[in-house]
């Protein structure tokens, strides 16, 4: 076997262990490998659980309303299931605020990921009016003794539209027979129970009150309703529908997966090499390859734990992008980019980490080195507000070519910018991030090799500086 | 070639600490040296050169013909700080080394199961090293530095740390290996240990050489000239004949009253034997149970040398 195909062998094997005795651990697999997995069961079984219905509401509603106007309205919306197309409108003007399909609305395509059921409660109820407030202290036994579900006391001000609303009372006592009502309940009313009296007693107050002072209830719901806003960006290869939301979230979440799979990695390196020196079998590795070849394949071994996680957590985003039908957010070029930006990336990171691995004894004297790294690495997370907001911003494109943020950066203008960046920007950024990934793997290299014999007191900076310069 | 190790006014200093100061020495091919020297003398910094893992201030080594650098995979090292990867298994530390040592993963492991039972290690290949005791981590850390088979092999104070039994077993495999060709320098500070295994002494003290030669040579040359004589009498009236007989200098009392060391003159020879004239002369002196040639100690050799025991350099070393 030649010198050099000895040494890529040897390379190997100190990768092979590193995956091996980091990604082929329990704890590795249960925490990268089950927890996204028991995430994605759990997406998928949690509507199935919350479809189940709820406990419906059945029984006598006792009404004390002196107009007598109540009652028969609370019968019309249910007969009707005004209520629950109120519920359903509610949920689905939720569901669109979500970057994701839901499917909620009919006919669409994809996979219903809420069924309404979960949002609303059966309700099958006789309505007993009561107009004298005289006959409480019978009802309020009744409900004890289970024969009614609830008691709703509608106080005469509540429906009163003689008045302005300037003309309301001051007395906080006196203006909350004007905006309030009492519903008596027994102990154990479900809470779910207890939401759809409330919605039902107070749409047919709303009711009422449009019916009372000569209002058209739906018209004045619809002059109400806020507008929804297609946005649709108009350019030289024609119209595409703008989609805000998505185009904040996507950068974001490749973003921090390009964050949290390097800074795993590079954690492990960091924790391994630390590990070698203080367990002393640092001296025993030594003597059978060099320092060079030991970094490289530790960081090499990691890269490839480091992947995995990626491919993981981007290839489970891949597929939920897929099965709602947005695979087409993701190009090709913006994953060749992305895989471009993690390779300079991890790189840097790892050749960081397994300097201040070398240099360091124990883990709490790694911490007093990490302090400025871990600043300069945080940045990513607090220019991600701007950048996304504006990716074409001055701040956006020169952090762009600031090694180490340059692939964080990037990662979130590729992204995020609605228009693909002009070429130069991208080759530019590869070309110095390919550059300083060069350069730190060098300088870490100098240090990593003066490092791993070193014990005792974490080294000063300037020693470090001393270090590279050791022959 | 005949050195596999040769070492030429190499110094190596930290700081203002000069802990290798212009040594020079060889290590001829086949022979089963020890470095020997007090704690602190410079042995482990001299090992970590032989081994490229720090670099001379000056100087030259020159390990198997070439540098350490080339020929790791010719070298077989146990350093004196004993590591282990707490959480592998045993045979897969072992493994693991002996792959980065070039070692082809066919027959490897029946070959370590070999060295396990050759050390009387049964029952641990699947068990983690954390769950072994020091001695049992020590004995796996040897076999991880000479399953290879390398044609060097260098040992930094091996038998520290090991019982009286596990020593034993240690020296031994240490002289079969030499026996089958293997050359080997191990360091320590014991220097009866080294005097029961090693055919060639190499000896420091404050960074420099004071010994290096064959054991037989360094005992004729620094051979006492003493006589060790068991009586079966009266040890006073053996004495007191004794002292008249030509050639003898003097007559103190060894280790028990009947043990008499008998210091014999310049110009008495024990390079044949003892002479006959002196076994009949100190037999008319009184009956002797025995009577043999003490030989010289390699502590008495370093006393003579550096003109202080081992231990009290130690002391002195201390904080």
């Amino acid at each position: 076997m030649s010198r050099f195909s000895n040494g890529i062998s040897k390379i190997f094997h100190i990768a092979w262990r590193e995956v091996r005795y980091t990604a082929l651990t329990p704890a590795f697999l249960l925490g990268v490998v089950g927890v996204p997995i028991a995430m994605l069961g759990l997406i998928l079984v949690y509507p199935i659980l919350l479809s189940q219905e709820a406990r419906p509401l059945a029984g006598t509603l006792a009404i004390v309303d002196p107009s007598g106007r109540i009652g028969p309205q609370v019968v019309e919306i249910l007969e009707e299931d005004r209520l629950g197309e109120k519920t359903r409108q509610q949920v689905a003007d939720a569901m669109d605020a979500l970057p994701v399909d839901t499917g909620l609305e009919e006919g669409a395509g994809g996979i219903s990921l809420v069924p309404i059921e979960m949002f609303r409660t059966e309700i099958d109820i006789q309505i007993l009016e009561v107009t004298d407030i005289e006959e409480l202290p019978t009802l309020k036994e009744r409900l004890q003794a289970g024969e009614l579900v609830g008691i709703a006391v509608i106080p005469e001000e509540l429906l009163d539209m003689s008045l302005e609303i300037e003309d309301l009372p001051e007395d906080r006592a006196l203006r909350a027979r004007h905006e309030s009502f009492e519903l008596f309940l027994t102990q154990d009313s479900a809470p779910n129970q207890t939401k759809a009296l409330e919605d039902v007693l107070g749409q047919a107050v709303i009711e009422t009150r449009a019916k009372l002072g000569g209002i058209d209830y739906e018209r004045t719901r619809w002059i109400l309703s806020w507008p929804d806003v297609i946005a649709i960006r108009v350019s030289a290869s024609g119209e595409n529908p703008e989609n805000t939301r998505i185009r904040m979230i996507l950068p974001i979440i490749l973003m921090m997966l390009l964050w949290v799979s390097t800074f795993t990695s590079g954690n492990y390196i960091l924790t391994s090499t630390i590990e070698e020196k203080s367990n002393r079998v640092m001296e025993v590795l030594l003597s059978a390859v060099s320092p060079m070849q030991l970094m490289t394949g530790k960081i090499l071994g990691q890269s490839a734990v480091a992947g995995f996680m990626l491919v993981m957590y981007g290839g489970m985003a891949l597929a939920g992008l897929f099965v709602l039908a947005m695979s087409d957010l993701v190009s090709m070029s913006l994953v060749v980019l992305s895989v471009c930006y993690f390779i300079i990336a991890y790189f840097t990171v790892a050749s960081m980490m397994a300097a201040i691995g070398s240099a360091v004894s124990d883990l709490r004297d790694a911490q007093s080195l990490m302090g400025p790294a871990v600043l300069v690495l945080m940045l990513p997370l607090i220019l991600w507000m701007p950048i996304s907001n504006n990716p074409d911003s001055m701040l956006a494109i020169s952090t762009g070519f600031i090694p180490p943020l340059l692939p964080f950066v990037m990662i979130l203008r590729v992204a995020g910018s609605s228009e693909a960046l002009p070429a130069w920007q991208i080759v530019l950024s590869l070309a110095i991030g390919g550059a300083s990934m060069i350069g730190m793997l060098w300088i870490c290299a100098r240090i990593f090799r003066v490092g791993v014999l070193m014990q005792g007191k974490p080294p000063s900076p300037l020693e470090l500086i001393r270090w590279m310069r050791y022959r | 070639m005949s050195d596999a190790i040769h070492v030429a006014g190499v110094s190596k200093a930290f700081g203002d600490l000069r802990a290798v100061d212009d040594i020079e020495f060889k290590v001829p091919v086949g022979s089963l040296c020890g470095f020997l020297g007090p704690n602190g003398a410079g042995k482990s910094t001299t090992i970590r050169m032989i081994m490229s893992i720090i670099y001379p201030d000056s100087g030259s080594i020159t390990v198997l013909g070439g540098s350490a650098l080339d020929r790791k995979d010719a070298i077989g090292y146990l350093p004196e700080e004993r590591g282990v990867y707490r959480k592998m298994p045993v045979a897969g530390f072992i493994s693991y080394i002996a792959r980065l040592k070039g070692v082809s993963s066919r027959g490897l492991a029946s070959r370590i199961d070999e060295w396990l039972e050759r050390m009387e290690l049964p029952g641990v290949r699947k068990k983690k090293c954390q769950e072994l005791s020091k001695g049992m981590q020590q004995k796996v850390q040897f076999i991880a530095s000479v399953i290879h088979e390398p044609e060097l092999i260098i040992l930094d104070e091996p038998f520290s740390g090991l019982d009286p039994v596990n020593a034993m077993l240690l020296g031994r495999t240490i002289r079969e290996m030499n026996e089958a060709g293997r050359t080997i320098i191990f360091s320590t500070h014991v220097l009866h240990q080294a005097e029961q295994l090693c055919d060639r002494v190499l000896m420091i003290n404050k960074g420099r050489i004071v010994l290096d030669d064959q054991l037989d040579t360094i005992r004729r040359r620094h051979d006492p000239r003493t006589l060790l004589v068991r009586t079966s009498g009266n040890p006073d009236d053996f004495k007191r004949h004794a002292e008249a007989i030509e050639g003898i200098r003097s007559i103190r009392e060894g280790e028990s009253r009947e043990l008499l060391e008998i210091s014999l003159d310049d110009q008495c020879d024990l390079g044949g034997g003892i002479p006959s004239r002196l076994v009949t002369e100190l037999n008319a002196a009184g009956p002797m149970r025995s009577i043999e040639i003490r030989m010289p100690s390699l502590d008495d050799v370093f006393v003579e040398l550096v003109g202080t025991s081992v231990e009290r350099v130690e002391e002195e070393a201390m904080p």
